[in-house]
């Protein structure tokens, strides 16, 4: 018929379902790592701003996401699903650094231990956004910062969002509509 | 301020380089350490095992039938409240036999004499049951409650007869 037309290559959400279709966990899960590893990397270090941790709870996505595909009931995409169980990571890895901080930090700060995140001042001498946005973005609650972040750095709907965060959309629509205000007055800081 | 600035600075946030060239690797070899998921046997044995003592002892207290109160002797004055009863009602019994027949004296009677004491018979006769019945009414006994009540005897406590508190 029309063998003129180029056949696009298999979107990898479908090529994923179709081997869970097949029983084949692992295949799904290579597509998944190949198709959002990436994305999904630099969600985690851009939420916790810590290398090392961000790369182990990239991992630890995808073993648990291993270890609960069997399980995947398919009412919401993988993709979605994958920055769910993220969430979850993230959020535990948040709480155990604040815990790990509370126990054991110093009362007297070492001089070469200042704190390591970049001062919205400062980034913005050096007319740098990212670095502003970036300080101001540690500034929020851990669940602000990931709506924003999966918003606005992933391009998800509000709808989307609800599902990953298991909240209604209106409700994150909100979260992130009160946090881009404190957002743009750190970036605008600069220009007073 | 623009919103523009704003995106830019989104797309300007850092990705904390990448990931790991070998992280594909690395989730692999995690997921083959990783021992297989059990299901939790001795968890789900615990559980059972506590609902079921539980449902057992709940059983035991609701099936357990609720002894009855031991037959109680009947107390000392509920003896003597219901012998008296007994007492004035045989009282009565023979006091109105007693009047009957001297009623019927009268009746018989055929001279002015035996008239005279058939009347005197009669009136003794009714003023005693009047005196019985009396007693009679005052003595109301109240039957004691299974359970051992108080016993409370109506009658006046001046009364010699009134035996029972």
């Amino acid at each position: 018929m029309h063998s003129s037309v180029a056949r696009l290559p298999p979107h990898p959400e479908d090529e994923a379902r179709e081997a869970l279709a097949r029983g084949d966990h692992r295949e799904a899960l290579t597509v998944l790592m190949q198709a959002y590893g990436r994305d999904l990397h630099r969600h985690c270090y851009q939420v916790l701003r810590d290398r090392d941790l961000a790369d182990d709870v990239h991992q630890t996505v995808f073993v648990q996401a291993y270890r609960d595909l069997p399980g995947f009931a398919g009412r919401s995409s993988l993709r979605t699903w994958l920055y769910g169980i993220a969430r979850h990571r993230l959020m535990d890895a948040m709480k155990i650094g604040s815990r790990w901080r509370r126990r054991f930090v110093r009362v007297e700060p070492l001089p070469e231990a200042a704190d390591e995140r970049p001062r919205a001042d400062d980034a913005l001498a050096d007319g740098a956004e990212a670095h502003a946005l970036a300080a101001a973005l540690a500034q929020l609650s851990v669940d602000s910062r990931i709506a924003v972040l999966l918003r606005f750095r992933e391009g998800m709907t509000f709808e989307e969002i609800g599902a990953v965060c298991r909240e209604k959309p209106a409700t994150v629509q909100a979260r992130v509509a009160r946090a881009l205000p404190r957002l743009r007055a750190a970036l605008s800081g600069g220009e007073r | 301020m623009k919103d523009a600035d704003l995106e830019r600075g989104f797309e300007q946030l850092g990705d904390g380089g990448g990931p790991p060239e070998d992280w594909q690797d690395e989730v692999l070899a995690r997921i083959a350490a990783a021992p297989p998921r059990r299901a939790p046997w001795p968890l789900v044995l615990a559980g059972a095992s506590l609902v079921a003592a539980t449902a057992a002892v709940t059983l035991f207290f609701v099936l357990r039938a609720p002894d009855k109160p031991p037959a109680r002797p009947a107390p000392a004055a509920t003896e003597r409240a219901e012998a008296l009863f007994e007492r004035l009602e045989g009282a009565v019994y023979g006091l109105a036999r007693t009047k009957d027949r001297a009623y019927r004296q009268l009746l018989d009677a055929h001279t002015e004499a035996e008239r005279a004491l058939a009347e005197k018979a009669l009136e003794d006769a009714r003023r005693e049951l009047e005196q019985v019945q009396q007693q009679l009414m005052k003595a109301k006994i109240r039957m004691p409650r299974l359970d051992g009540g108080k016993i409370r005897v109506k009658c006046d406590p001046n009364d010699p007869l009134c035996g029972v508190e």
